[in-house]
Order: structure tokens, then C-alpha cells, then sequence
């Protein structure tokens, strides 16, 4: 036995240095990954399936407060947001082009310009829920690697504001997967420290082939970390037509 | 507008709406959706003297009443037709009932680009909210300012127009809209007329409009807003027209308190500037600051001309001569500013974390007499359709401040809106 011993440390020895090498390369080789250009473009075409497209978003207020919206989207930068309840709401519509936005209350026959910042309800801002692409908005200021969760790589990416249309300063948005989930974004405000919201992508379904979240959780850190659900349903490809799109046809929306 | 104009003017529409359909197009086919609001409302109103109105029943406000205001709205479309209407009641405790139509008209669209209309409906240009010169034909005193300021652009009545809007690009429109001088639709105003035209100024994040119109005071303007970042908004409104707005009063030398009305001159150019800016905290208080040129305003020797006939005539309570030269005053002075230089500021402030409860307080400050208005509401929202709200207003300033002669109006108004 005696003679054993140092065989079985050297084994040991082996055995430590073989996984911590292992460990490292898996490391190294999910660094790898993390620093793939085009992160963000994968997660934008999986939070938008198409050029064209529409659906229907449901968001529900800490006080259990909903507003049923319809959403339009064209391209990555022109968006169509009407409410369709609750009927204090209904028919007020949002536009937005690339970093313009507009909105129109029924009834006022007037479409006035508004800051991007507005809100819809509860947790949830107007470019929340229409600015379908980050890469619109935020580039990619550094990248990390997190531990795998179940054999996927994990990503940190950190966003920085790119347009004037940037609601936020800086984004730290999770990514799991080879095509590049949204899981968890943190949105900050511009001193880059204050966090603002935690927005947790869920609900994954397959649609238009791949798997796409239905489901945004905001969590409002400046209410108490009060939560607004945002639920997406009613997926369709349609072509909205370009005068659509102009603040002059805002009142004409079905 | 009187009642039987109105029929007049419906039984016109409906008219034309069926020369234009298609005979095979039944009720049924119609896309139609019918939406409104029910207020009903308490108002305690403490109309008082003062040295323009000797006699508060003269302005013809009620103390207490309570009004419900019911306002229907209905949209219908079938092809390339669309029909849109608003009616607006009112039934106060005094049995004293009102019915407006205040839109009616029918949109025919050419393609998806090209829209032809007829009928009665409301335009509106600019961004301002305190006082909005780019609204070239709406006379402010038909707003009522105690509603809140998305309900005072909707429940007000429009005017009857041929209409025609082309939308070129999703960045630039074209409008033209024609009011004619036909008895029986003019709504007792001359032959007017609007050109449009509306620009998204790419890269700038701003809009702008270039407006031509033909009214009694014909002129142009234009109209320029502007995101920056995101929360804040600039925007600007300045409109130049041929012929002055008010009248001058002229006093006579004999100092009887009798004046002589030197309407404005026709032949100058005057300008009407609104500057505002708006800024949204991340919380989700509104701010607004606004600041208003009007040229057509009385300068002060206007002013001082005008306080020494009101105080002339300051006993029109017990003399005849003074009682109609303080009514002829007020008529000259009826309008909604008087002065050349303003300030409008505005703050909305949600003070409940689900945003259901906001407290808005606006004022409109003259800055020649340091006199202005003041409105505090605070709204409730109690489920999806249900709305409680307290408003407050009154005056500041010296007894003979533009603010303090006019309105001389400090009421509460507790309301409930329904909406359906």
C-alpha cells in the first residue's frame, strides 16, 4: 500500500490538472463564442421573426391593470403600436420611425411628436414594446462569458446607447445558445450605475421555426421591484403598407 | 350654429354620401365601431364683480349646477369610404339642453394615398398646449379650458370643408381644405382656406409644417418640433398674417368714459410665435414650459387707455351711460389674450405607482401685468372605464390685471367620466 500512495497523488495530480485543463479550454472556447460579431443581430432576428410582421401584446400593471396593444412592425425601424382596450385607451396609436415618434389620441385629430421615454403601463416604456431591435438602439460595448448553464453557452453582452432614440444608457443582456436567446436584460439609466428595470425574456415557443420568448417580465427596481407582464400572442407576416407609416395617416387606423 | 343648420348640414352629408356609394352596399357590410364617454359633473362657480363685469350674472355662469355631457363618437368604413361623426350633449339641472354635432364627414379614399372629403370635421396643426397659433381657425374661447387638455381638443365642434390629403411618402403630405361662404354651411364665418404642407425631416428627429391660409386675416406660417434625447421635446409655432385681430380703443377726450372702435390696421404684417419645450422624467412626471408672442396684443399705452375707460366707467352699476360703455368694452375685450407676451407652464405628476392617479397643474401667465389663470386637477382612474377627478381654477393678480378683469371666475368641478 505504502508503495501505492504516491501512484494514487500522482493520479490525483493527473486527474486535477486533466479537468482544470478541461475547464479552462471549455472557458476559453465559450470566450470564444461570446465574441462573435454578430450576437446581437442573432438576437434581434429571434425577437423579430420577419421584415414584416404583426402581433398582439398583451401588459398587465402591478395593480392588474391591462392594456391589450397591436403592433405592428416594417423593417427594424418603423413600428405601429394602436390599443385596442382598455376603452379609456382604445384607438390611441403610436408611431415610430427609426427616431422619430408620434402619437395620436382619438378624437384630438392631432399627431403630436414624443419623447421615447413615455410610458405604456406600469414598468413597460413605449420602446419597450416597439423597439423590437436592439441593435436599432445600443452596440455592443464588450462582451463575457458565463458559466454554461445545462452544456449551453451563457453571454453577458454590455449595450451601449447608439441612437437618440435609446431609452436607456446601457443594456447588460444575457444570451444562452448557439442562436443566441434573450434570457435577462438590465437596463441602467445614464449615470450607468442607477438600475432602472430587470426585463426577463420567457415563455420560449416555437414560432416561424425557431423559438422565440412570448413573454416579457419587467421588474421595476425605482417601484419596488414591482413586476408588469408582457405577454405576446397572435404572431402573423403581414405587409403594413408604407403610408401607414406616415403621421398624417395616424387617424385613418382601423 | 343653430339647430336647423345642423339637420341642414346632416341631411347634406347623408346626401352626398349616397350619391356616392355603391347601390350593392348594404348597413351590414359596413365596418363599424361606436365609441364615447358620459361625464357627469358637479361645478361650483363663484362668478364675481369686478371692474370690467359689474354684475356676475352678466357673463352668464351659473353658481352650483350639476351638467352631464354625454359624447358619442362613430366610425364606419366600407371599401375605399369612410364615415366618421361626433355628437356632444348637454343637460344641466336647469333643464337647458345642447346638442353639437361637432364632426360629420365622409372620406373617400382615391388609393391608398389620396383622401377626398366633405363634411364637418376638426384639423389641428402644431404642438403647442397653452395657447396654439398654428390652429389658424379656432377661436380659443370656443375651448373649454376646464376639461383636461386631451378632452378640450375632442369635445369641440368643427367646421364644415371640403377636404383633400395626399400622402407623398411616409415623410411628407400634402393638405388642402376649403371652408366655403355658403349660407347654409359657413357657420356665420367668410370664405376660408387652408394649404398644408408636412415634412418628417429625416436624420433630425424633428417635423416641420409649412401652412398657407385665406381667412379675414390671411397669412402663413410654419411649424417645427423637435426630439432631443429621450425626454426632451422642442417645438416652435409662429404664424404671420395681413391686418390686426383686435380693435384699438380710443377714449375720449371729454373723459366721459366713451370711446371710439379704430379697427385693426389692415394693411401691417403680425406675427403669432408659440416656444415651448417638454421634458418626461424617468418617473413619468410631464413637464411643459411655453412662451407665446402675439402681436396683435395691446401695447401699453393700448393698456393704460383701456384701464382708465374701465375705470371711468366703474359706477356702470347705477349709470346708464357708464353700463353701456362697460358692455361695449366687454365685447371688445373678448378675447382670449389681450397682452403681447405670455408664459404657459404645465406639470403632470402620477402620484400613485400604478400611474392611476395623476395631479396636473397648468398656468398661463401674462407677463406686462404679472396677472394669470390657474387650473389644478387631480384625476382618478377607478377601473378600466371609470374616471374621478377634482378641478380648481382661478385668477391672479391686481384688480385691473388682464386675468383678474376677465375672468373673475373661481370654481370647483368634481366629476365622474364613464367611458363605454
Amino acid at each position: 500500500m505504502m508503495l501505492l500512495k504516491p501512484f494514487f497523488s500522482s493520479l490525483t495530480l493527473f486527474a486535477v490538472l486533466f479537468v482544470s485543463f478541461i475547464f479552462i479550454a471549455n472557458s476559453s472556447l465559450a470566450m470564444a463564442n461570446c465574441a462573435e460579431p454578430n450576437l446581437l443581430e442573432k438576437v434581434d432576428a429571434i425577437r423579430g421573426p420577419a421584415e414584416s410582421f404583426q402581433f398582439q401584446v398583451k401588459i398587465t400593471d402591478p395593480n392588474g391593470s391591462n392594456a391589450t396593444l397591436s403592433v405592428r412592425i416594417k423593417g427594424q425601424a418603423k413600428n405601429l403600436i394602436r390599443y385596442i382596450a382598455p376603452p379609456r385607451s382604445k384607438g390611441r396609436t403610436l408611431l415610430f420611425v427609426n427616431d422619430n415618434m408620434w402619437v395620436y389620441i382619438p378624437g384630438s385629430r392631432q399627431v403630436l411628436r414624443i419623447s421615447p421615454g413615455q410610458r405604456i403601463l406600469g414598468g413597460a416604456a413605449s420602446a419597450d414594446i416597439a423597439r423590437i431591435a436592439f441593435g436599432l438602439d445600443y452596440q455592443v460595448i464588450d462582451t463575457e462569458a458565463l458559466p454554461d448553464n445545462l452544456g449551453e453557452r451563457r453571454c453577458l453582452l454590455r449595450l451601449g446607447r447608439y441612437s437618440d432614440a435609446a431609452i436607456y444608457d446601457t443594456i447588460e443582456l444575457i444570451i444562452a445558445g448557439e442562436e443566441a436567446r434573450p434570457i435577462e436584460a438590465v437596463f441602467f439609466a445614464s449615470s450607468g450605475k442607477r438600475k432602472l428595470k430587470t426585463a426577463y425574456y420567457e415563455g420560449y415557443q416555437s414560432l416561424f421555426e425557431q423559438n422565440r420568448p412570448t413573454i416579457l417580465r419587467i421588474v421595476d427596481h425605482l417601484n419596488d421591484d414591482e413586476e408588469t407582464i408582457v405577454e405576446y400572442s397572435n404572431y402573423q407576416l403581414t405587409a403594413t403598407p408604407d403610408a401607414w407609416f406616415n403621421p398624417a395617416y395616424l387617424k385613418r387606423l382601423k | 350654429m343653430s339647430h336647423k343648420r345642423a339637420n341642414r348640414l346632416v341631411l347634406l352629408v347623408i346626401f352626398f354620401c349616397y350619391l356616392l356609394m355603391p347601390f350593392s352596399v348594404s348597413a351590414e357590410e359596413w365596418d363599424m365601431s361606436v365609441d364615447g364617454h358620459a361625464e357627469y359633473r358637479f361645478e361650483n362657480n363663484q362668478p364675481r364683480q369686478t371692474p370690467l363685469i359689474f354684475s356676475p350674472t352678466i357673463i352668464g355662469v351659473e353658481e352650483s349646477q350639476t351638467v352631464l355631457t354625454p359624447v358619442l363618437a362613430i366610425q364606419a368604413y366600407k371599401e375605399a369610404f369612410s364615415v366618421f361623426g361626433q355628437i356632444r350633449g348637454e343637460h344641466d339641472g336647469e333643464q337647458k339642453d345642447r346638442l353639437e354635432l361637432d364632426e360629420f364627414f365622409i372620406e373617400y379614399a382615391l388609393n391608398s394615398r389620396h383622401f377626398l372629403s366633405v363634411g364637418r370635421r376638426t384639423i389641428i396643426h402644431g404642438q403647442s398646449l397653452g395657447i396654439n397659433p398654428a390652429d389658424v381657425f379656432l377661436n380659443r374661447l370656443d375651448v373649454d379650458a376646464t376639461k383636461s387638455v386631451n378632452r378640450q381638443r375632442i369635445e369641440i365642434q368643427g367646421q364644415n370643408m371640403l377636404g383633400w390629403e395626399m400622402l407623398v411618402n411616409s415623410q411628407l403630405s400634402l393638405s388642402g381644405y376649403w371652408m366655403p361662404d355658403i349660407k347654409a354651411v359657413s357657420q356665420d364665418r367668410p370664405d376660408r382656406a387652408l394649404l398644408a404642407v408636412s415634412y418628417v425631416l429625416p436624420g433630425m428627429n424633428a417635423d416641420t409644417n409649412f401652412l398657407i391660409f385665406d381667412d379675414e386675416q390671411p397669412g402663413a406660417g410654419g411649424t417645427f418640433s423637435k426630439s432631443i434625447g429621450q425626454s426632451t421635446l422642442f417645438y416652435v409655432e409662429a404664424i404671420f398674417h395681413q391686418g390686426r385681430k383686435l380693435d384699438a380703443l380710443i377714449p375720449e377726450q371729454n373723459g366721459s368714459g366713451s370711446f371710439l372702435i379704430k379697427e385693426g390696421d389692415k394693411s401691417k404684417i403680425f406675427n403669432r410665435t408659440s416656444i415651448g419645450i417638454s421634458y418626461i422624467f424617468s418617473s413619468n412626471i410631464v413637464t411643459n414650459f411655453e412662451y407665446y408672442h402675439d402681436d396683435n396684443g395691446y401695447g401699453e399705452r393700448e393698456w393704460d387707455d383701456i384701464q382708465s375707460l374701465i375705470y371711468a366707467n366703474r359706477d356702470a352699476a347705477t349709470n346708464r351711460v357708464s353700463h353701456r360703455n362697460q358692455l361695449s368694452l366687454n365685447k371688445q375685450l373678448r378675447h382670449f389674450t389681450l397682452r403681447r407676451d405670455y408664459g404657459f407652464s404645465r406639470i403632470e405628476v402620477p402620484i400613485s405607482k400604478q400611474q392611476n392617479r395623476k395631479v396636473e397643474i397648468a398656468i398661463l401667465h401674462n407677463f406686462h401685468d404679472n396677472s394669470g389663470v390657474f387650473n389644478t386637477r387631480l384625476e382618478q382612474e377607478f377601473s378600466e372605464t371609470f374616471t374621478a377627478g377634482l378641478y380648481l381654477s382661478d385668477s391672479y393678480g391686481g384688480s385691473l390685471g388682464e386675468f383678474e378683469l376677465r375672468s373673475g371666475l373661481p370654481s370647483a368641478h368634481l366629476y365622474l367620466v364613464k367611458t363605454f
